[in-house]
């Protein structure tokens, strides 16, 4: 997950634990990107209700709130 | 004559001291509450600056920005927004326009004053934020002194063609003419709940916190994370059970598109949007989500605020464009042609060009202001005009149809960027020998920035390199999405980049991102 930011934010190095909210150019449109990354790589949506300030503090945070879904083709 | 923004506060906190002014997740303050705390930093400004001064303020949208606006219009002067999330280079161009004193928590400052050491530039003296609430027990807050109307309330940067941020500056007289309007078209009142979408530094939130504070209303600032989310700004917007929303269409269509908006979910009473064009195919799809809220199109430069007024009807929706309506109160609009005169005859397109109240006195400049005028011939009269640099017609009905923009200012996420700027940008960085920057319409944020750079001789500049460089000295929105970097740049006989040639270029790469 740290890597998919990484890659999305064109940057060096993002730590499991970084606050992704106190990073360069993680705006909107980073947002998005990452979750358009995200569903690339699940082959499914990243519902809605996922998409929320609390589940994108860090890379791991973000990771343990996707492992809550189902995988591709179950939902 | 008008009430000024400050006085109409004071009047709904005299009328209404136990209901809630602002409210926050976690805290909320009264009309006595606030109207205390203002006039309380007030005081304080009072005694340590002159009449006129200029208060900058880097805060996040809350309690504390609404009082130090307050405070410093009641103080009888003139605030100057800075977007906190700015790179720290931008922040402190801005304060050396001319910023006597500065709003903002200790770190930001700490940054400021580093950033100041290397360019050789002073950071104001500093007044923390957390001391600003606490201020209401101040000798001499019981009053304020009458402020003349002419006197500036408060400036709005934009970018500047140089690269240098360019002060709006915006008289209390042409502040209060839009709020005074927009609290009677829109029938505000103290049941209102009014979110504040847009940041401080755009002239959105002039509406949402002055006809809201100035009615009775609450106003509720929208933390800077929910406006990322849009799930976030749903759940926002239902849970503080928001009535009047102000916002961009990309916000618009991102809460549409990605926040699972579902028909009956919000209490909104009224949907404005102004800023850029709202297409019709998106507007419709949100309005089948929002029954029974009124929907609204307010347009005008950041130099006038709103100037013209529609609201949208379900048969707008067969158009190919929505139309920007007619002028507010007390605003003439005139279409000009080339050569300066007034058109009136439906479908001929001409420049927008605005007098009346609500135009602002200029920008800031060395020796004061600098206006900008243009003159235009109205049956036989010379009028000195604003001219907006957006070019519409008339429709025979007698609303203004926009048609766009002039060359070089594009909209991307709903704020105003000189191409010109970007490009600067760009030819800072030392490997870079030209660029060209480029904006591509996208469905979300009506148009994002691809660049194309040139490097010099020898030296090979990575695109997330050259991306990391403008992300530290631009705004985020001028911060292009793509970045190509090719061979050289073709050029037309006149040696000029030939733009059209480098973005065809682009264009095929640009379509498989």
């Amino acid at each position: 997950m740290a890597d998919l930011v990484r890659e999305v934010l064109e940057t060096e190095f993002v730590a499991p634990d970084a606050q992704l909210f106190e990073l360069d150019g993680f705006d909107s449109l980073a947002i998005a990107e990452v979750v358009a990354e995200i569903e690339q790589m699940l082959g499914r949506r990243v519902p809605a209700e996922l998409i929320l300030p609390e589940n994108f503090e860090t890379p791991a945070g973000l990771a343990r709130a996707l492992a809550t879904l189902p995988a591709a083709g179950d939902g | 004559m008008t009430a000024l923004v400050h006085e109409r506060f004071l009047r709904a906190a005299a009328a209404h001291p136990s209901a809630i002014a602002v409210q926050e997740a976690s805290r909320s303050l009264t009309y006595e509450e606030c109207r205390a705390a203002a006039l309380g930093f007030a005081a304080t400004l009072r005694e340590e600056l002159a009449p006129g001064a200029r208060v900058a303020f880097a805060l996040p949208k809350g309690a504390e920005a609404i009082v130090t606006m307050l405070g410093t219009l009641l103080a009888g002067m003139t605030y100057l927004p800075i977007d906190v999330g700015a790179p720290a280079e931008r922040q402190l161009r801005i304060l050396q326009t001319g910023a006597d004193a500065l709003v903002c928590d200790p770190a930001t400052v700490q940054r400021l004053r580093a950033q100041g050491r290397d360019a050789g530039a002073d950071v104001p003296p500093h007044l923390p934020a957390d001391a600003i609430l606490a201020m209401a027990d101040r000798v001499g807050a019981a009053s304020a002194p009458a402020v003349p109307s002419d006197r500036l309330a408060y400036i709005l940067f934009t970018s500047g063609s140089t690269g240098v941020p360019k002060g709006v500056a915006i008289s209390h007289a042409n502040a209060a003419h839009f709020v005074g309007w927009a609290i009677d078209h829109f029938a505000i009142s103290p049941t209102d709940r009014l979110a504040v979408h847009a940041p401080l530094h755009f002239d959105l939130p002039v509406l949402d916190v002055y006809a809201g504070l100035g009615t009775g209303a609450t106003v509720c600032p929208i933390d800077e994370r929910t406006v990322l989310f849009p799930s976030a700004l749903r759940r926002f917007l239902i849970d503080r059970a928001i009535t009047i929303l102000y916002a961009v269409p990309s916000a618009w269509i991102a809460l549409l598109e990605r926040g699972d908006l579902a028909p009956g979910d919000l209490s909104l009473r009224l949907a404005l949007y102004a800023g850029e064009e709202f297409h019709v195919a998106s507007l419709a799809r949100l309005m089948q989500r929002l029954r029974g809220t009124r929907v609204f199109n307010l347009y005008g430069p950041i130099e006038t605020n709103a100037i013209t007024v529609h609201e949208v009807a379900p048969g707008d929706l067969e158009r190919p464009h929505i139309p920007l309506g007619a002028a507010i109160d007390g605003v003439q609009l005139v279409v000009a042609d080339e050569t300066g005169r007034a058109i009136g005859t439906p479908s001929i397109v001409g420049e927008i060009c605005v007098s009346g109240p609500p135009v602002s006195p200029g920008y800031l400049a060395a020796s004061g202001l600098a206006p900008s005028r243009r003159s235009v011939t109205v049956g036989g009269r010379s009028v000195s005009c604003y001219p907006t640099g957006d070019f519409a017609r008339w429709e025979p009905d007698g609303t203004l149809m926009l048609c766009g923009r002039r060359d070089g200012l594009v909209k991307t996420r709903g704020f105003r960027v000189e191409i010109g700027d970007v490009e600067a940008a760009l030819m800072r960085h030392p490997d870079v020998a030209q660029a060209a920057v480029f904006p591509v319409d996208d469905p979300q944020h009506t148009k994002v920035l691809h660049a194309a750079v040139a490097a010099r001789p020898g030296r090979a500049p990575s695109a997330g390199e050259l991306a990391a460089f403008c992300r530290r000295t631009l705004p985020g929105y001028m911060v292009p999405v793509r970045l190509d970097l090719v061979e050289s740049m073709r050029h037309t006989s006149t040696g000029k980049i030939d733009r059209n040639a480098v973005r065809a270029a682009l264009t095929p790469a640009a379509m498989s991102a």
